[in-house]
C-alpha cells in the first residue's frame, strides 16, 4: 500500500491480535497469551484480597507474576486481580472495597528473549525495574501493566488499543 | 579554487576512494572524509548561494554551527534536505544539491539580485508587500524563499527506533571538560553517559592535539570510556542532545549508520553541560565571500582530512587560539600572514609572518576571497580564516531556564551558576584552555584530589572585537540570514530595540543555524547603536532543538497505521465480513455504512430500513465507567448537571455533564445498577475525561473510600438493535421475554446462554432500541445470533453514518458537534436543573454569571429547507439589513424518512425565532431556511416504545 494511502484509517486493517498469535524477530519473540479472569478491585485492598483471592500477592511494575490469583497493583486503592478463570464475583460493593468485572478488559502481550528489554524501553519511559509498586504504566503513551513472567515481560494492554500496540511492538521489533 | 588535500595527514583513508556529485559535478575524496572536507580539497569555493541576496557562500565551519553549506544530499536512494556538508559523513555515490540556486551554486541566475541589494533592507517585504494585498506576493515570495527542497516522491525508511533511558549523571560533550567530568564521576561509581554529537570523543583535542597526564591525549580519551563503561555507564558518539526538557528530561538524536537511527529521551539524575564553544566571525567589508573561514575550522580540516584551506593565508584575530592555526598552516607549506588586532601577543609561529595591532578592513573579491585589505595595506591572499573570539554553547543551559551575565574578560555571555539545573564546565563556562577545562570538568563530575595535569596550561587570552560603524561595504553578521551591521543598525531606528523584536524584523538569529555565529555579534551591534551594554540587550529565547533534526527521527515508528491510534472494535473482523467501511468518530474506528457503492447513499438506505424494520449497530464504544460505593449517588449528582440520585436501580435517566465554566462536556445516560452502583455511559471520545472529571471530583470533594470508579469500557461489546422491529428480533436471537419487556429507561442485569447481558432500553434514533452488553469475549456470539434473526424482520446493521441521521432527525445531539466551546444546558433546552436544583454540582455557579443569562444566547434549534441538504458550518444570516452571523449549522443531512433536508444549527436567540426564515450563507451564495424545533421526526415520541 502506498504511504499516501496508508495515511487514511479508512485503509488501516491491521488487527486485534488472538490468542497464540506471534511475532519472531531477532532476538526477540512476541506471543498473545490467551486471558484468564480479572476483577477490578478499589478500596481497601487487602480486605479484598483477603475474601477474593486469599494469599495473592499485590505486584508493583515489573515484579514477577506467580502462578494466579495475583494482584497488579494500579493505584494506591485499585487492583486488578487476576485468576486462571473467568471469576465468578458479586461486582458492586463489598463492604470496603468495590469490584467490577474485568476478564475481557485487557489483550496479554508476552515479550520474550534477549532483546525484550530493549524493546519495552522503546515505548516504556519508567524503569520495569525501578521498585515502582505500581504495575500501571504508559507504552507509547497508552495505559498498560507491566510484569514479568517466568523470563518474560508481559503486558496487559486495553484491548481496543491492542491493534495497535501490537503493531507498533511489530515495528520496534525490527 | 585554493583548498587542497595534503600528500599525508588526517584521519582518512587515502587507500579508500569515494566518488560523489556536487550540483552535477563529479568528485573524489576518501573514507573518512565529511562531504564538506571532501568538497574544502577539492578546491570548489561556492557552495551555496544567501538566503536574500543571492550572494556566493563557502565554508564556514566544522560543525552544527556552519550557516553556509547547507546541502540537499542523496544517498542510498533517500533526500535529505538541508543538511550541514560539515556532519555529512562522505559516502560513495551520494549526490549533494546546493540549496537556494538556480541551477547551481556557481551559476546562480538569482545573483542579480545582489545589485539591487540598496533598495532590499531589513523589513523591505513587510513594508512593500502590503499592497495590493499580500496574498498576490505570497506564492510567489514563498517558491523563491526556503532553502533545500523537498521531494514529494521522497519516503524515508520509519526505522528510528524510540529509546527511554535513565541516567545517574549525563555528562553531554566529550571535549576535555567532559572527559574530566565523566572520568571523575565514573570513578566515584556512578553511572555516567556520555554524549557526543562527533563520530570521536575528545573535542577540540582531537585537532589539536595535546598531552594530559603525561601522555598523548588520546590515552586520557581512552582510559575515560573505559572507566565510564566499567562503571555501568554510556559512551555514545554521532549523538546530538537537542532538547533539555522539564523534570530532567533530555532528547538525544543517535545517528547509525546503516541501522535506523535512534531518538533517545534520557532522564537525568544530574547533568553536567561541557558543549564547548563556538568562534565567532569578524566583522570587515565582504567578510562574507568563499574563502573566510574560521580559523579553528582551518585546523580542523588540516588535522582531521589533511586539507589545507589555502594557499595564501591571512589569519586575522584578536585572541591566542588562532595561532596554533597558523603554525599548522605554515608547516603545511602554506604562507601564513597573522593579524593580531592586539599589540601584546604572543611570539609567532614558526614560518609565520606576524602583524601585530593589525586589523582586517575588507576583504576583496567578487566570487571569492582574492585580497585582503589590512590597515590600508593591501594582501594578496586566497583565505582569509579568521577569529572574532568564542561563544559558549550554552543553548541546553538556557533551554533549562539558566540565565547568563557577560564575563567581559572572557568578552562572552556565560552561564549564571543556579540559574538551571545543571552544572557547566570548560569552554561552554568561559573557560578557554586545556588546564581551565579539565578543572572545570573534574570539578563538576565530583572528582576528589588534583585534576588530570596538562602540558599547555595557559588560559587563552580575548580582546573584544566590535562590528566597526566606520567602516565601509557591507558587514554581514547573520550569514545565513542575510543580516549585515547596517541592517541591525535600520532596526533600531525604527524602533525595534527589544532583541526579540530586532530578531522578527531583520530575521538575524533564525533559521537552521539558529545565529550561533551571529547572535552575539547581532546584540552587541545593538547594545553598540542604542547605547546599553549586552546584558542589558539580553538575549533571544533558547528553544530546543538545539540543531535541526529529521522529522523521521521524531516521528520514529509512527507512520501509517501506527501513525494515529484511533481504539478498535472488539467485534472489527466480524464488521469487515459484512462489508463495513472505516472511519475515525472520537478517537475510535469504527463502521461508517456496509457494503459497495456510494457512501451517502448507503447511509440513507441504512437509516431508512432502521426506520421501517431494525437497524443493529455496535455501540462498543460508548463509555462504561463504574461509579459504586455508598458515596455514588452523591458523587453522580455532583457531576450531573441533571440529579440522578432520585434514579430508583434499575432505571437510567439522560444528562449532562458541564465543565466547571458551566459548558455542556458530554452527555449521556446514568444508569443505576444498584443502591449504591451507577454505571455513567460517557461519549465514546469522552470517556476518558468524564473518568478523570469523576476521579478528581471522588478524591477532592468526597470521602474517597467511600466511593470508586472504574473504567470498564474494554470489558464489554454493546450491540443496540433499534426500530419498530427491534423487540422481534431479539426475541428471534434467543433473549429472554423479560429484556424484550423492558420499559423506557429501564435496565436489567441478566444471562443469555449463561454469560452475563446488561439491557438497557434506552434510544438514541427515537425508535424502540435495546442496548445490549455481554463481556467482549462473547461478544461474537451475540452478534451471531442478532445478525442470524435480522433477516426475519428485515432487519440491516447500519454504521455511524446512518445513525447520525437517525439521531439528527429527532434533534438528539452531538457534544462538541452540536454544541461549541460556550454552549451551556440551557442553550439546548434543558432549563430544569438550573432552575430547580439548589444543591452543588460541577459547573453550576458559571450558569448564573451575566454571560450566561443573555438574552442573545446561541440556541439548538432546528432548519428547514427546500433542496440539497444544508452546508455544515454555513452561517445563519438576516434576510435583511446588515449581514451578520447569528450562528451556523451544526448537523446537516437529507431526512430519507421525511424526504427533505434537516438540519440543526445554533443561531442566536434561536428559541425566539422559531417559524422565521434566515439565509444560510456559505461561499458568497444565501439560501433562505426556516427556524424550526430541532425535532424534526416523531416529536410526540410515538415511535419509542415499538
Amino acid at each position: 500500500m502506498a504511504e499516501r494511502d496508508a495515511m487514511d484509517e479508512r485503509e488501516w486493517t491491521n488487527p486485534t491480535p488472538e490468542p497464540g498469535d506471534r511475532i519472531e524477530a531477532d532476538g526477540v519473540t512476541v506471543t498473545c497469551e490467551a486471558s484468564g479472569g480479572a476483577a477490578l478491585v478499589s478500596g481497601d485492598l487487602q480486605a479484598a484480597l483477603a475474601e477474593l483471592a486469599p494469599g495473592a500477592p499485590l505486584l508493583g511494575l515489573g515484579a514477577e507474576e506467580p502462578d494466579p490469583p495475583a494482584a497488579l497493583r494500579l493505584a494506591r486503592d485499585r487492583a486488578l486481580v487476576i485468576s486462571g478463570a473467568p471469576l465468578e464475583l458479586r461486582a458492586g460493593w463489598h463492604a470496603g472495597y468495590a469490584v467490577s468485572p474485568a476478564d475481557d478488559l485487557h489483550v496479554i502481550v508476552r515479550l520474550e528473549g534477549p532483546r525484550a528489554e530493549e524493546v519495552c524501553r522503546s515505548g516504556i519511559a519508567t524503569p520495569l525495574d525501578g521498585g515502582s509498586p505500581c504495575a500501571a504504566v504508559l507504552l507509547a503513551g497508552r495505559p498498560v501493566i507491566a510484569t514479568r513472567h517466568a523470563g518474560a515481560i508481559r503486558l496487559r494492554i486495553e484491548r481496543p488499543d491492542a491493534a495497535w500496540l501490537w503493531s507498533l511492538l511489530g515495528q520496534l521489533t525490527r | 579554487m585554493s583548498g587542497w588535500r595534503l600528500p599525508s595527514g588526517g584521519a582518512i583513508d587515502r587507500a579508500r576512494p569515494l566518488g560523489f556529485t556536487f550540483d552535477g559535478r563529479q568528485f573524489e575524496g576518501f573514507a573518512g572524509d565529511t562531504l564538506a572536507s571532501a568538497l574544502l580539497a577539492s578546491g570548489t569555493r561556492i557552495l551555496g548561494r544567501s538566503f536574500k541576496y543571492h550572494r556566493p557562500r563557502g565554508l564556514w565551519g566544522m560543525g552544527g554551527e556552519e550557516p553556509n553549506a547547507i546541502i540537499d544530499v542523496t544517498d542510498a536512494g533517500v533526500t535529505t534536505p538541508n543538511l550541514r556538508a560539515t556532519l555529512v559523513p562522505l559516502r560513495a555515490g551520494l549526490e549533494a544539491r546546493s540549496v537556494n540556486a538556480s541551477p547551481t551554486a556557481e551559476r546562480d541566475c538569482w545573483a542579480v539580485l545582489d545589485l539591487l541589494h540598496r533598495f532590499l533592507p531589513a523589513g523591505f517585504y513587510y513594508k512593500t508587500f502590503m499592497a495590493p494585498d499580500w496574498m498576490r506576493w505570497e506564492p510567489s515570495i514563498r517558491r523563491m524563499a526556503g532553502l533545500g527542497r523537498l521531494d514529494p516522491g521522497n519516503r524515508p525508511p520509519a526505522d528510528a527506533v524510540p529509546m527511554n533511558a535513565r541516567a545517574d549523571l549525563l555528562v553531554i560533550g566529550a571535549g576535555p571538560a567532559g572527559l574530566a567530568a565523566a572520568r571523575a564521576a565514573a570513578r566515584n561509581g556512578r553511572a555516567v553517559w556520555l554524549v557526543e554529537e562527533a563520530p570521536a570523543i575528545g573535542g577540540a583535542l582531537r585537532w589539536r592535539g595535546g598531552a594530559i597526564e603525561g601522555a598523548d591525549w588520546e590515552a586520557f580519551a581512552a582510559d575515560t570510556a573505559q572507566t565510564v563503561e566499567a562503571a555501568g555507564g554510556r559512551v555514545m558518539t554521532d549523538t546530538t542532545l537537542w532538547g533539555a526538557f522539564d523534570h530532567g528530561l533530555y532528547a538525544a538524536w543517535e545517528r547509525r549508520a546503516g541501522r535506523g537511527d535512534r531518538h533517545w529521551r534520557i532522564r537525568a539524575g544530574e547533568v553536567v553541560l561541557a558543549a564547548g564553544a563556538l568562534e565567532r566571525p569578524l566583522w570587515f567589508a565582504n567578510n562574507d565571500l568563499p574563502g573566510v573561514m574560521s580559523a579553528e575550522a582551518g585546523l580542523h580540516y588540516l588535522s582531521l582530512y589533511g586539507v589545507a584551506a589555502g594557499r595564501r593565508v591571512l589569519v586575522a584575530c584578536a585572541n591566542d587560539a588562532p595561532y596554533a592555526v597558523a603554525g599548522a598552516l605554515a608547516e603545511a607549506g602554506a604562507q601564513v600572514t597573522l593579524a593580531d588586532a592586539r599589540a601584546d601577543t604572543p611570539e609567532a609561529p614558526e614560518g609565520v609572518r606576524l602583524l601585530r595591532g593589525a586589523r582586517i578592513s575588507r576583504a576583496r573579491g567578487t566570487r571569492e576571497v582574492g585580497a585582503a585589505d589590512v590597515d590600508g595595506a593591501h594582501l594578496d591572499v586566497d583565505t582569509i580564516l579568521c577569529s572574532g573570539g568564542w561563544t559558549p554553547t550554552v543553548h541546553l543551559f538556557c533551554q533549562a531556564g539558566g540565565k547568563l551575565d557577560l564575563d567581559a574578560r572572557r568578552d562572552a555571555l556565560v552561564p549564571r551558576p543556579g540559574t538551571a539545573p545543571m552544572q557547566v564546565a570548560g569552554a561552554a563556562n568561559g573557560a578557554f584552555g586545556l588546564q581551565a577545562a579539565l578543572d572545570e570538568g573534574h570539578r563538576a563530575g565530583g572528582g576528589t584530589g588534583p585534576a588530570p595535569r596538562a602540558a599547555a596550561a595557559a588560559d587563552w587570552a580575548v580582546m573584544p572585537m566590535r562590528p566597526d560603524p566606520a567602516s565601509g561595504g557591507r558587514q554581514w553578521i547573520d550569514l545565513q540570514n542575510d543580516v549585515t551591521f547596517k541592517d541591525v543598525k535600520l532596526a533600531a531606528q525604527e524602533g525595534f530595540r527589544s532583541v526579540e523584536h530586532l530578531k522578527r524584523y531583520t530575521t538575524l538569529g533564525m533559521a537552521t543555524d539558529q545565529g550561533r555565529t551571529a547572535n552575539f555579534a547581532g546584540l552587541a551591534a545593538l547594545a553598540a547603536v542604542t547605547g546599553r551594554s549586552v546584558e542589558e540587550t539580553g538575549t533571544t529565547t533558547y528553544r530546543p532543538p538545539f540543531a535541526p533534526v529529521p522529522f523521521p527521527v521524531i516521528a520514529g515508528p509512527r507512520r501509517g497505521e501506527l501513525f494515529n491510534p484511533p481504539r478498535r472494535l472488539p467485534l472489527e473482523p466480524a464488521h469487515r465480513d459484512l462489508g463495513a467501511r472505516w472511519r475515525d468518530y472520537g478517537g475510535w474506528l469504527r463502521p461508517a455504512t456496509y457494503g459497495e457503492g456510494d457512501e451517502a447513499a448507503l447511509a440513507q438506505a441504512e437509516a431508512l430500513e432502521a426506520r421501517q424494520a431494525a437497524g443493529l449497530y455496535d455501540a462498543s464504544s460508548l463509555g462504561k465507567i463504574e461509579v459504586i460505593g455508598p458515596g455514588a449517588a452523591a458523587l453522580v449528582d455532583f457531576c450531573n448537571y441533571v440529579r440522578m440520585s432520585t434514579l430508583e436501580p434499575g432505571r437510567a435517566r439522560y444528562g449532562f455533564m458541564l465543565s466547571e465554566s458551566g459548558v455542556v462536556h458530554d452527555d449521556g445516560v446514568v444508569l443505576r445498577l444498584a443502591e449504591d452502583r451507577f454505571l455513567v455511559s460517557a461519549s465514546s471520545s469522552h470517556t476518558a475525561s468524564v473518568r478523570l472529571m469523576l476521579e478528581e471530583a471522588r478524591q477532592d470533594r468526597f470521602d474517597p473510600r467511600q466511593v470508586f470508579v472504574h473504567d470498564v469500557t474494554a470489558h464489554w461489546t454493546t450491540l443496540t438493535v433499534t426500530g419498530p422491529g427491534a423487540r422481534e428480533l431479539i426475541l428471534g436471537a434467543g433473549i429472554a421475554e423479560e429484556v424484550a419487556a423492558l420499559r423506557f429507561m429501564r435496565v436489567a442485569e441478566t444471562a443469555w446462554r449463561g454469560v452475563p447481558l446488561r439491557a438497557a432500553r434506552v434510544s438514541f434514533t427515537g425508535d424502540l432500541s435495546y442496548e445490549l452488553s455481554v463481556p467482549a469475549r462473547h461478544g461474537g456470539m451475540l452478534m451471531q445470533a442478532l445478525d442470524g434473526a435480522r433477516a426475519a424482520v428485515g432487519a440491516c446493521w447500519i454504521g455511524l453514518e446512518a445513525l447520525m441521521i437517525l439521531r439528527a432527525e429527532k434533534g438528539f445531539v452531538l457534544v462538541g458537534k452540536d454544541t461549541d466551546g460556550v454552549t451551556m444546558p440551557q442553550d439546548l433546552g434543558w432549563t430544569g436543573p438550573r432552575e430547580k436544583r439548589t444543591d452543588e454540582y460541577l459547573g453550576r455557579r458559571a450558569l448564573f454569571t451575566p454571560e450566561a443569562r443573555r438574552a442573545d444566547r446561541r440556541q439548538l434549534v432546528g432548519l428547514e429547507a427546500e433542496g440539497e441538504a444544508l452546508p455544515v458550518g454555513a452561517h445563519a444570516v438576516p434576510l435583511e439589513g446588515q449581514r451578520r452571523s447569528l450562528g451556523f449549522v451544526t448537523s446537516s443531512h437529507m431526512s430519507p424518512v421525511l424526504g427533505r433536508p434537516i438540519a440543526l444549527a445554533l443561531v442566536e436567540a434561536g428559541n425566539d425565532r422559531l417559524g422565521q426564515e434566515v439565509g444560510i450563507f456559505h461561499l458568497g451564495e444565501t439560501r433562505r431556511a426556516r427556524i424550526v424545533p430541532a425535532c424534526s421526526y416523531d416529536p410526540e415520541g410515538t415511535r419509542r416504545d415499538g
